[in-house]
């Protein structure tokens, strides 16, 4: 966990930026889904179908940086934005089908003759 | 008056001199020949001619004394008059001396008042900036708790209208805003972060965006007239009405107009609120009067100074449209990849060496004010995030040009700190995503639908 410099001393850390965090959300924290967690894999769904105009820049870099397969904390790294912000951001362009979560565990779990091969050769190692 | 009086005395003294002159002349004239006509009664002519000579003279000097008088005292009325005129001179002079004395010393009042105004603007402006700061730094924290992001919104927010309160303030002392930026902002973001700074941010509702940014040295002074425009947009309309900005290139430069569905303004209200908001009549912090209406001559203080145009007029939603006119010289082509997106904190990572250009401090060096110039549309500049302009594939860390300035995973899933980042989003997206696929026959059934929750 980082720490904190006290209060009152110049940093060098703090990245400002004219446009504030609770105008690209309309002042929503909480995102629509509660099911975004920092491990939670986002990818955008390539469906050739374009962002709407009205769409700021904010989701057209979001969904540029999740072309490939991305957890949610990775892609606020990359975007060096706040998880909780993008959590809301992803979560808006989730539901307009824009974004897609990839259910990692669910489906794509290896058999369990592969898991024993691997046990295996561990073993063997 | 005098004059008058002078021709008169002059007119009454000439009168007996001719009438003893007349005489005088007859009187000569008649001598010889009465002397040759009567020589016995010889003495009688001349006595008379003597007498009225004689006469003549007694008038002639008494007249020629009064008359003198009378010019002696012209002179000293003329005297005593110029000593007066004299005197009303001095007086003037002294007046208008002490008048511009005076001037000066409110002049000199004048500017101490606005320096010390402006100097406790900018403490009120910084330490709001510093409030946002570490509302920043709390979220950076509980990253993923959006309890905490909703009180640092909140606290954002507050101190965001603070801080232009404080800022209004400087602009009305004619002076520059404290806070400064270094990137171009696009004409969107700039209505974003002017919407930022106001109470009903969510009425507002952009539209339109010409591919064009302001240029950095003006980004603060557009946003804060765009900001002042939509307060004023906002207060004169129902709160449940949105306010409606459409931005627009145009030959000259670029263009915002902000409509409210309000019930507009009376025409000579609407005309004297026109000459403010465009700078025709500068309104100073001492010309505010007690129920102060600081925006729009705030706007029109940084029109004056920017040559902005900026105009007032009826709004076909019924509320009053204002326009503001960007000039070309302080607009720029918009970078297709932001340099940065909202404020941050850069905390669990290093900066690369040389990874952006990080803004030193702003002009006054306001503590709050170190901005950030990272990457935007210049290749020398590392970007402050990848730059998605290659496609997939098409380049490897090495064959890009770019440095690339990736930070690791967040530390929630990975205790990274400190490492060095080597790995762009694309490329640590297209790895998990292999790795995911791996083993499985069908690629694209690999992601999910859209709407499927993970649990």
């Amino acid at each position: 966990m980082p720490t904190d410099p006290p209060l009152g001393t110049p940093t060098d850390t703090y990245r400002d930026h004219p446009v504030r965090s609770y105008v690209l959300t309309g002042g929503r924290a909480h995102p629509t889904r509660n099911t975004l967690r920092p491990e939670t894999l986002l990818c955008a769904v390539d469906d050739g179908r374009e962002l709407p105009v009205a769409a700021g820049r904010h989701e057209r870099a979001l969904l540029e940086t999740c072309r490939g397969t991305l957890s949610l904390a990775e892609l606020a790294a990359y975007l060096r934005l706040p998880t909780s912000l993008v959590a809301v951001l992803a979560s808006d362009l989730v539901d307009a089908g824009y974004l897609a979560i990839r259910s990692h565990a669910a489906r794509d779990t290896p058999g369990l003759d592969l898991l024993e091969e691997v046990l295996d050769g561990l073993h063997r190692f | 008056m005098s004059t008058t009086t002078s021709a008169g005395s002059r007119a009454t003294a000439r009168v007996p001199a001719l009438v003893c002159a007349v005489a005088a002349v007859l009187a000569v004239a008649a001598v010889p020949v009465l002397d040759d006509r009567l020589p016995a009664a010889g003495w009688a002519p001349s006595a008379a001619a003597a007498v009225l000579v004689v006469a003549a003279t007694v008038l002639l000097s008494r007249s020629a004394r009064r008359a003198e008088a009378g010019r002696r005292e012209l002179l000293a009325e003329r005297d005593r008059l110029a000593a007066d005129l004299a005197a009303g001179g001095r007086a003037l002079q002294e007046a208008t001396a002490e008048l511009a004395r005076t001037r000066e010393s409110r002049d000199d009042q004048r500017v101490a008042v606005e320096t010390a105004v402006v100097a406790l603007a900018r403490k009120v402006q910084a330490s709001a900036h510093r409030i946002q700061e570490e509302a920043a730094r709390v979220v950076q924290r509980h990253a993923a708790d959006p309890d905490v992001l909703q009180t640092s919104m909140r606290i954002d927010h507050a101190a965001a209208q603070h801080a232009r309160q404080a800022q209004n303030l400087v602009a009305l002392c004619g002076r520059r805003p404290g806070q400064t930026w270094d990137d171009p902002l696009p004409f969107p973001d700039v209505v974003r972060a002017a919407a930022g700074r106001i109470t009903a941010f969510r009425r507002v509702e952009v539209s339109g965006d010409p591919g064009l940014a302001v240029l950095g040295r003006a980004v603060e002074p557009v946003v804060h007239v765009v900001a002042e425009l939509l307060a004023n947009a906002t207060q004169c309309s129902p709160p449940n009405t949105q306010v409606l900005v459409a931005i627009r290139q145009v030959q000259r430069g670029a263009v915002v107009e902000i409509d409210d569905c309000g019930v507009g303004m009376a025409p000579r209200e609407l005309e004297r609120v026109r000459a403010v908001a465009s700078g025709a009549r500068p309104v100073g912090i001492t010309d505010l009067g007690e129920v102060p209406h600081t925006g729009l001559a705030v706007v029109g203080s940084y029109a004056r100074a920017l040559d902005l145009r900026v105009d007032l007029m009826e709004s076909v939603y019924g509320g009053l449209r204002a326009v503001v006119m960007v000039p070309g010289e302080l607009t720029t082509a918009a970078a297709a990849a932001p340099a940065a997106l909202a404020p941050s904190v850069d905390a669990g990572w290093e900066e690369p060496a040389g990874g952006g250009a990080r803004a030193s401090s702003d002009a006054d060096g306001t503590p709050g004010g170190s901005r950030d110039a990272a990457a935007g549309p210049s290749p020398d500049a590392a970007p402050a995030l990848p730059q998605r302009r290659a496609r997939r594939g098409a380049a490897g860390p090495a064959a890009t040009g770019a440095q690339r300035t990736v930070p690791p995973a967040h530390d929630t899933t990975e205790p990274a700190q400190g490492r060095t980042p080597d790995q762009t989003a694309e490329e640590a997206g297209a790895w998990i995503g292999a790795f995911f696929s791996a083993g499985h026959d069908s690629t694209p059934s690999a992601v999910t639908e859209p709407n499927s929750e993970d649990t």
